[in-house]
Order: C-alpha cells, then sequence, then structure tokens
C-alpha cells in the first residue's frame, strides 16, 4: 500500500510541475518555476529511493519468498544488497523486475530469482568459502558475501572484471576478490571451495572445478542457452564419487543483449 | 516527356521486349533465392516463406494496381517500364540495406515477447515487397500491354525464372548475398537501358544512369547483414579475443570459421574426466553452430569417449564405421583412434568440405584424407538408399542443440530421424553391427522419448523382440545415448555396458538386466517421470501414452519428416497454463512462426489485392469464374512445386539441387506449355480438358512417383538426371497451360478482367507456399498432390460458373 502512495505522490507532484509550467509561460515567473522543478525532482529522487527499498522487499516477497526460498540469511541477504547500483543507470527502474538485464559485453545480470535460487541451493554457510565463475556486474557475489565468509569471483571480459571490482569496493565488500581470467582453471591457489557457483552456461563442467571442490561441496551450473533457458543442475561430490541432479527452475524469456 | 504515341512492338523479335523480360524474370528468381539466403544467415531459414510469399504479393499488388490505373499505364507504357525496370534494379539493394537498419532490424526470438518486433516484421515485409512489386509491375504490364503474344511473353517469363535459379547458383559460391543484390541491380538496370534505348528517351535514359550510379555505389559497398544476436555465433564472439578467420560463400550459406583463445568443446562430458580440454576452432554455418574442428590425435583417448556417445567402442571393436551427416569430422578421429579398418563418413556439405579438405586441412591434421577415411559427399539418407555396404557401427549425427529446449528447428526436415530411415540403417548393419544414437536430455522432455519411439516401432515391425534385448540406453547429466542390434546383446556386451557406466558415472537407463538400483544412480533426472514413460513407450500400449503426453512424441516418418515438431494443439491451453503463453511460443518457435507468417500473409494480401480490386468502379464480369479458376491454379501450382521438392531432396541428396532442378525444370516446362497453349483453341471445352489432365496426372503422380523414385535411387547420376527430366517436364508442361489460356480466353471474352485474374492468382499464390507446409506439417507431404488435384478441379469446376452465364 505504502509504494502506491509514493508512487503516487510522485505522479501527483510531477503533474503539478507541468500544469505549473503550461499555465506560466511568463519570464518573471521562470524562477519560480525553476524552484518548484528542483524541488520536485529532488522529492522524486528521494522518493526513488524509498521506492527502491519498496521494489527490493516486493522482489522479496513476490520473486523470491512466494516461489519457495525461505532461507532466512538468503532472504535477508536480498533485502540488503541493492540490485539497481548492479544495473546500468538506464535500467535502474528495471532493476527489481523478474527478469535478467543487460549489462553490457553482451553479459547479463541474473533474473533475481535465479541468483536467490543459485544461493540457496549451496546452503551456504558462515564460515564458507565460494567460488564464482562469471563475475558479471558481481551482483551474486554481494549476495554471496552479505552470507558466506568469502567469496572468490573470476570474469573473463576484462572491462567487466574491472567494473565489478571497483564497484564491489565502492560498496565496501571487504570478503570479495576479484579476478580477470578464464573461469574454466578455477582459482587454484584458493583451492578447495565449499561450493562453486558458475553463472555461464556451458555445455560440460570443467575439470577443474570439479576438482577444486571441496569433499562434501556443491557445485551449480545453468545448463541451457543463455539467452533463453536456464535450467540449473547441482553436482556433489562426496567420498570421492560425483553426482549431479537436474533443478526444475526454468525460464524460456529471451531478452535482448545490448 | 517522350513519345506517348509509342505503342507496343508488333513482333517480340524485333524489340528487345522479349530479352528484357527474360533479364527482369531471371533476376526475380535470383533476387528471391539471394533474399531467402539472406534471412537464413541472418535469422533463419522460416523466413524463406515469408520472401516466396513477398514476391508473389508483388505480382499479386502489381496486378491491382494495373487493374485500378489499368488506362492511364497503358497509355503511358513505354516511358513507364524502363523506369520500373530502374526501380527495380535500385531497390533490391536498398531493400536489403533497409531491413538491416538497426531500428527497422526485427529479431525472430523477441516476436513473440515484444509487439514492438511483430511491427518491425510487418515493416520488414513492405519493404521486401517493394523492389517484387516494381518487378511484378513491369512483367504485369507488359503481359497486359501485349496481351496477344501473351503464350510467348509466358513463355519467355517462366524460361527466365529457370534461367535466375541457375545465375543464382552460379554467383552464390564466389559473392555474398548483398553482393549479389548490387549484381541483379545492375542487370535489372541493364534490361532497363535495352528498353530505353530509342529517340525521344533522353531523359529517361538520365534516370538509368543516375540508377546505375547508384545500384554501383551499394555494389562497392554492399549492405551490412546484421545476424540475430541469438545465433550461436554471436555467442562464440563474446568471448574475449575471439575472431571468424575465414569466411566462405556458397549455396549451402556462409560458412565462418572461428578462433578462439578460450573455445573448449565436449558436449556432454562425463563428470569423471580429469585431463586437460584443448581449445578448438569452430565452423558456422549461416551463424548457426556447424561443429569444432579436433586435431587427430592416434595417442590421445578422445574426449567423445567420455561422453555416452562413447559406449558404441566399449561394448564392441568396431572396424567398418559409417559416419552419417560427419560434419567437421569429430566422429571420424574417434573411430581412427579406435582403429577402425574402414571409415565412411557420408556429408552433404559440400562447402564444409571444400575448407576441411584443403584451407582448414592443416587444423585437423588431414582426418578426410586419412587412408582409412571413404568421404562421401552426398546427402546422409540418400547414401543410406543407394550404397549396399555393410558396417558393423552406423552412428548418427548428435541430436538437437545443447539445452535442447530451442523449437527453432521444429518445421525442419530431417529425414535421418524417421522409421523409414532406421528401418534403411537396420539393413544395413553386419550381423552382429550396432546403431548409435545420441540425443541430448531436453526439457521438457521430448526427443529422447521420440527417438525412443521411433525405434522401438521399427523393432517391433522387424520382428527384434523383446525390445529390451536389442536396444539399450544410457544417460548422463546431458545426454542419452541408444544403441541398437539386430540381434540381442550379449552377456558380454552388456556387462561391458555396465561397466562403461560405471567407469564415467553413467545410468543405465534401458538394460536387460535393468534393477532398481541403476535407476538414476549417478544423474537425478529433472522429470521424475523419465522411467515410466521409457516403459509406456517400451508397452504395447504406447498409443495411449501418445495421446495423453502433452508433447507429440509419436515417431517422425517419410511422409511428415518434421522430428523437432513436437506441439499438440490437444494440450495448447494445459501447456500454455503450465509453460506461459511466451514459454510455449519459444519451445515451438518455429511452428508458431509458420501460422504467424501464413496469418499476416493472409491479412496484407488481402488488404494490398483483394480489397483494391473490389474498390473499382468498372464493373468485372465473370468474378465467380475469375476467383475460382485463377485462385484454384494458383495454389495448385505451388502445392506440385513444393511436394517436388520434398521428394526430389530424398532423391537427389541434395536441398539446393533439389530446388533448383525443381524449380527450373517446373518453370522451363511450364514455359513450353505456355507456348504450347497459343496453339490452342479458347473454349471452355479445352480449357476443362486439360484441367482435367492436370488434376488425373496428380492423382496418378501421388500413387506412383514415391515408388518411381525409391526404385531407381540406385541409378547412375545421368540416369537420375534423365528421370527426373521425364517426370517433372511433362507435369510441367500441362500445368503451364491453364494460366495464358486463361488470360486470353478472359481477354478475348471479358474484356479489362485481366488485371483482376492476375491478382486474384497472385493473392492464391501468395498463401499457398506458406499453407503447402501447414499441410506437410500437419498432415503429411503426401496431402498436397491431392490437395494440388482438388485445387485444379475446383478451377475445372468453376468453369460451369461461366458457361451458364
Amino acid at each position: 500500500m505504502a509504494e502506491y502512495l509514493i508512487l503516487i505522490t510522485i505522479e501527483f507532484i510531477k503533474m503539478k510541475v507541468l500544469r505549473s509550467f503550461r499555465r506560466n509561460f511568463s519570464v518573471q515567473n521562470m524562477i519560480t518555476n525553476s524552484l518548484i522543478c528542483f524541488l520536485a525532482f529532488s522529492t522524486t529522487s528521494l522518493l526513488s529511493q524509498q521506492s527502491f527499498v519498496v521494489l527490493r522487499q516486493n522482489m522479496v516477497t513476490r520473486q523470491i519468498k512466494e516461489r519457495g526460498i525461505e532461507n532466512p540469511s538468503v532472504l535477508k541477504a536480498f533485502r540488503a544488497v541493492k540490485r539497481h547500483l548492479f544495473v546500468p543507470p538506464e535500467l535502474r527502474e528495471r532493476a527489481y523486475d523478474d527478469r535478467p538485464l543487460p549489462i553490457g559485453y553482451g553479459q547479463t545480470i541474473s533474473q533475481p530469482y535465479i541468483v536467490a535460487y543459485m544461493t540457496d541451493a549451496i546452503h551456504p554457510q558462515r564460515d564458507f568459502k565460494v567460488l564464482e565463475v562469471g563475475t558479471g556486474s558481481g551482483y551474486q557475489a554481494a549476495i554471496l558475501a552479505e552470507i558466506i565468509d568469502s567469496v572468490f569471483t573470476i570474469e573473463i571480459v576484462k572491462p567487466l572484471a574491472a567494473s565489478a571490482k571497483s564497484r564491489l569496493e565502492k560498496l565496501h565488500y571487504q570478503n570479495i576478490y576479484v579476478k580477470f581470467g578464464d573461469g574454466y582453471y578455477g582459482w587454484k591457489e584458493h583451492a578447495p571451495f565449499d561450493a562453486i557457483v558458475v553463472t555461464a552456461a556451458a555445455d560440460f563442467v570443467p575439470p577443474p572445478l570439479i576438482e577444486q571442490l571441496k569433499e562434501g561441496g556443491t557445485l551449480i551450473i545453468p545448463v541451457g542457452s543463455p539467452f533463453t533457458t536456464q535450467r540449473l543442475m547441482q553436482i556433489n561430490k562426496k567420498m570421492g564419487k560425483t553426482t549431479s541432479r537436474s533443478l526444475i527452475p526454468v525460464r524460456f524469456v529471451p531478452f535482448t543483449r545490448e | 516527356m517522350p513519345d506517348l504515341n509509342y505503342d507496343a512492338p508488333q513482333s517480340l523479335k524485333t524489340s528487345f521486349i522479349g530479352t528484357a523480360i527474360v533479364l527482369i524474370s531471371a533476376t526475380i528468381i535470383a533476387y528471391e533465392l539471394t533474399l531467402i539466403q539472406a534471412f537464413s544467415f541472418m535469422q533463419w531459414h522460416h523466413f524463406a516463406f515469408m520472401i516466396i510469399s513477398m514476391a508473389i504479393l508483388g505480382f499479386g499488388v502489381a496486378g491491382t494496381v494495373l487493374t485500378l490505373k489499368e488506362e492511364w499505364f497503358l497509355k503511358n507504357y513505354p516511358w513507364i517500364l524502363p523506369l520500373l525496370f530502374f526501380a527495380f534494379g535500385i531497390f533490391m539493394p536498398s531493400a536489403l540495406f533497409l531491413i538491416n537498419v538497426p531500428p527497422l532490424r526485427f529479431d525472430t526470438y523477441l516476436l513473440f515477447h515484444d509487439f514492438k518486433e511483430v511491427l518491425k516484421l510487418l515493416l520488414t515485409y513492405l519493404i521486401v515487397f517493394i523492389p517484387f512489386f516494381f518487378g511484378g509491375l513491369a512483367i504485369g504490364l507488359t503481359f497486359d500491354k501485349i496481351i496477344k503474344q501473351i503464350n510467348t511473353l509466358y513463355f519467355l517469363n517462366l524460361a527466365g525464372s529457370g534461367i535466375g535459379g541457375l545465375i543464382f547458383l552460379a554467383l552464390i559460391w564466389q559473392l555474398s548475398p548483398s553482393q549479389i543484390t548490387g549484381v541483379l541491380g545492375l542487370l535489372s538496370i541493364a534490361g532497363g537501358w535495352m528498353i530505353s534505348a530509342r529517340p525521344g528517351f533522353s531523359k529517361i535514359r538520365l534516370l538509368g544512369l543516375i540508377s546505375t550510379i547508384i545500384v554501383i555505389i551499394f555494389c562497392w559497398f554492399p549492405p551490412q547483414l546484421s545476424i540475430s544476436q541469438f545465433k550461436a555465433l554471436n555467442k562464440i564472439l563474446l568471448l574475449p579475443d575471439s575472431h571468424i578467420f575465414l569466411e566462405k560463400n556458397s549455396p549451402f550459406g556462409l560458412i565462418q570459421a572461428v578462433k578462439s583463445p578460450n573455445f573448449r568443446y565436449a558436449p556432454g562430458l562425463s563428470l569423471n574426466y580429469e585431463n586437460e580440454i584443448a581449445v578448438h576452432h569452430a565452423l558456422f554455418q549461416n551463424g548457426d553452430w556447424y561443429g569444432a574442428i579436433i586435431p587427430l590425435q592416434i595417442n590421445k583417448e578422445p574426449v567423445l569417449d567420455y561422453t555416452t556417445s562413447g559406449v558404441a567402442y566399449y561394448v564392441d571393436t568396431p572396424k567398418q564405421i559409417l559416419l552419417l551427416s560427419s560434419g567437421t569430422g569429430e566422429g571420424i578421429g574417434q573411430a581412427i583412434f579406435h582403429e577402425a579398418e574402414h571409415i565412411v563418413a557420408v556429408e552433404s556439405n559440400q562447402a564444409v568440405i571444400n575448407l576441411l579438405t584443403n584451407e582448414l586441412a592443416d587444423l585437423s591434421d588431414s582426418l578426410f584424407q586419412h587412408p582409412a577415411v571413404t568421404l562421401i559427399t552426398q546427402d546422409a539418407r540418400t547414401y543410406l538408399s543407394t550404397d549396399t555396404s555393410l558396417f558393423s557401427l552406423i552412428v548418427t549425427p548428435g541430436i538437437n542443440v545443447f539445452g535442447g529446449t530451442s523449437g527453432i528447428n521444429s518445421i525442419q526436415e530431417t529425414y535421418l530421424l524417421t522409421k523409414d530411415a532406421v528401418e534403411k540403417m537396420l539393413h544395413r548393419l553386419h550381423s552382429d553391427g550396432l546403431i548409435s544414437a545420441t540425443t541430448w536430455l531436453d526439457y521438457p522432455l521430448r526427443d529422447p522419448l521420440k527417438l525412443l519411439a521411433t525405434f522401438v516401432e521399427v523393432m517391433e515391425e522387424k520382428n527384434l523382440v523383446p525390445i529390451e534385448d536389442h536396444l539399450i540406453a544410457i544417460k548422463s547429466w546431458g545426454t542419452i545415448t541408444f544403441l541398437l542390434k539386430n540381434r540381442p546383446f550379449t552377456r558380454d556386451e552388456i556387462f561391458r555396458t555396465r561397466s562403461f557406466c560405471q567407469k564415467h558415472s553413467f545410468d543405465p537407463v534401458l538394460l536387460p538386466d535393468l534393477s532398481p538400483s541403476d535407476i538414476d544412480q549417478y544423474h537425478q533426472s529433472q522429470d521424475t517421470q523419465f522411467y515410466h514413460y521409457i516403459e509406456a513407450i517400451l508397452s504395447p500400449d504406447r498409443g495411449d501414452f501418445y495421446d495423453d503426453y502433452d508433447f507429440h512424441v509419436e515417431p517422425a516418418t517419410d511422409d511428415r519428416p518434421f522430428f523437432y515438431q513436437n506441439l499438440r494443439w490437444n494440450s495448447f491451453s494445459k501447456l500454455a497454463e503450465m509453460y506461459s503463453w511466451q514459454g510455449l511460443s519459444f519451445l515451438a518457435i518455429g511452428h508458431f512462426l509458420i501460422y504467424l507468417t501464413f496469418g499476416q500473409i493472409i491479412l496484407i494480401a488481402l488488404i494490398l489485392i483483394i480489397i483494391p480490386l473490389f474498390l473499382k468502379q468498372t464493373p468485372i464480369h465473370n468474378k465467380t469464374w475469375t476467383f475460382l479458376y485463377f485462385g484454384g491454379i494458383g495454389l495448385g501450382y505451388l502445392f506440385v512445386e513444393i511436394v517436388l521438392i520434398q521428394q526430389y531432396l530424398l532423391y537427389v541428396g541434395h536441398t539446393v539441387y533439389a530446388a533448383t532442378a525443381v524449380i527450373s525444370l517446373l518453370l522451363i516446362s511450364s514455359g513450353v506449355g505456355s507456348y504450347y497453349s497459343s496453339h490452342l483453341i479458347l473454349a471452355t471445352v479445352i480449357i476443362r480438358k486439360w484441367l482435367l489432365i492436370i488434376a488425373l496426372t496428380l492423382l496418378l503422380y501421388s500413387f506412383l512417383l514415391t515408388p518411381i523414385l525409391q526404385s531407381t535411387v540406385g541409378v547412375h547420376w545421368l540416369t537420375k538426371i534423365i528421370i527426373l527430366i521425364l517426370l517433372t517436364c511433362p507435369l510441367g508442361f500441362i500445368m503451364g497451360i491453364p494460366f495464358p489460356l486463361g488470360l486470353s480466353f478472359i481477354h478475348q471474352k471479358t474484356k479489362g478482367s485481366v488485371p483482376w485474374a492476375w491478382g486474384i492468382n497472385g493473392y492464391f499464390s501468395v498463401i499457398s507456399s506458406s499453407l503447402a507446409t501447414i499441410i506437410a506439417i500437419e498432415w503429411g507431404f503426401s496431402w498436397l498432390f491431392l490437395m494440388g488435384a482438388l485445387a485444379y478441379l475446383v478451377a475445372l469446376t468453376s468453369s460451369w460458373t461461366y458457361l451458364y452465364k
């Protein structure tokens, strides 16, 4: 209800400003109009920040909790991480939509539910050390960093690795380590990992990743065409035996890579 | 202004009109084929129907415009005609340029998700339609002006069209579709120059000069074709430092070789694999994945041995191997590693073979030139019908793409995955030989179930029972492999299969001694009912399962060879509820596209052809007769053309050659038929006689054509050509008669109805290409002959409506 009130208020103020412009064309009213405009859009901006909170809250409730993810630490992390700071400025208003969004270089920030599902599927614990392959915007790493001890993340696209690193530093994430490189090889120096999260689809699971997975650990990887389908697979390593399980969530929505 | 009193030439022989008509007709067909090629690259092959429809629509609308402004056009014919040639020439490259401008460019995968894309598609239709309209108007106007010599003109038109197909084939090996549009533009303009080379036409010639300059600019800077962002090529090019290092144009599409420092190929690899996966080069055809170029490493176990498909080499040591659609040769390397004595690799893509045996031979360590390898450049299915050698292992190509959920192939004919093909494979096995078939495990499950159903039904028909003794299946996290034998699997073979599964953490799915503990031992399937589905297909009551299952998983046949078409209209609402409308459209995008194209074309053609005709003030006599007659022959002709392409594909072994053979032979012989029709008396009884002959011949063809082709598929290629000519030309000859005969008839009896007839014929021809595909998908190709016969019968019965008036 509160969100609607905020949105109605924003629309009301914008309407007032526009009407004021239409009625007062004279030069002497310019200053007054500018002042009204400034005040109105400052309020809008402030309210936008508040509306992001509301949108985020809604995202957690409707897209994540109502779809069966109830791990309190996962839900808390999603409430805490400002997703709109991980998408290009022109797409901020759509940051909390139930869909993936383009982040440049042909890459995307995954749909919130997919990020939540992957996070929940590794059963994250406070003392976990997790490897993420495919940093992208850094959103998945930030979510993990809210819950676990340390996140090691690798990105193959150099500019994306650099921008994610600087974004995560600005947001004061001290427990995320970003590396530019080919995720195929994992991050041997910090292995073994309690869990590995692969965000880019492939038609095979890189052997070094399975090798770097701790005994009893979990690896999550999407299979399917990356621009259309996302089907997740969970791999477990127990007593030297590797088993896998296909997980249900599927999303058949193509999206543009801009 | 040029001399408006100039009249139509009395004889085509003394003017350049005849040559110009041949030129523009050839250019129109070549442009049509070029656009199909361009759309197959930018998007997918589905838009071939759109191109064909737009071309015919151009003719239809030209007829309508002529109907409405006939007097004006006929009066100004001398100077209008060269202008139409110039306009056609300019718009050929311009249209290709415009549809690639970012704000106008549509993307197939977004069509069902964003309404803007549908509007963009409509806009693309209109842009593509423009050049065909000018071309159609030029021909239609000439027909109308020189109606007395319609039979000769129609002959020249059809002969030119036949030549157009050959021009395209000659150009496409050397030039890109963009470059070809420039060349064709110049050809059309040359036609315009010919007919304007007369006194008093200096201003027209000046326009010709400007047109020539514009098209030369397009030749110099050909339009850049933008590829859909959802194509596999774009995915690999996103990897850092990836680039295309070789490109070749061919009738098979644009072949591109890509180098990437991070691209590795190991589809469905076992999770137990511990070695390094090497970096490979990759080949793409029209932006779609074609295969990885894997060098031959005699001493290193191939990665494929660590996938479910490796089981074929583990249960047996096959010595004579047949690789169907061998692609880039990854299976050849595996067979050589396993010391096969004789490997027959069958691949129809001549362009890929040329590259792999020449420019790219070093990258694959001259795999195709290995002494054990015999390379056959032919369609794999045709090879199965023509050769009689026996093999100890037959390997089918990988089925569908990684992820397996793309419905883009749903209207693609796949003759290698039909019941008839499997039966042929079983005939080509040594007594102890194996067939190995691997497919991705898709979700929702479709391909593995359909493949299993195909095997099971063929085995039952061949009395290979109990089926469990002759059929083995194992699965990994991503793929499932079936092994099929004429003899029951031995205990030793079953034991080997089990140890292969254990070594690589694969699950047995079908084994004679399958126990509950085998189920999902290593990989837990997404659909928990997986094993129940398999049981249901194995049971004699599988028909109930087919009816109950949400997707169409009955086996494909040669008559309905659409392996990937699995949407069931009965389950439509249920599926839409489960996967959402958008999700469902993605699962069957190819199938939906054909309906979308059909719907849009019916609508556009109605608005642009039929409605304006009704708006014409002057009364048109015998409307019903004209409508049924020209509508019937418009539908019938294209139905026959499409079914002949399908029938000849299996016979010739190459889609491109089959299509060219059909189009060229049919058009040229129809041209001769048209010429012959000028000797016929213009009377309804004569028209009826010929329509009846066509309908009866088509009925005869529907029963005899397949047996004739099947019994002669193994003959020498020269004999084959003679057989094709004997089968096609008489049919083309008689089918070429009704159109000019009808036109001459109405011209004589009811003047002013020629453009109306032209428009109606155009309208029904526009919708027939899409309609033919829908009939083939929903009911089978065999229906097309019968429907074609029916269409001609409708035209026949219509003549009585004329008589009584």
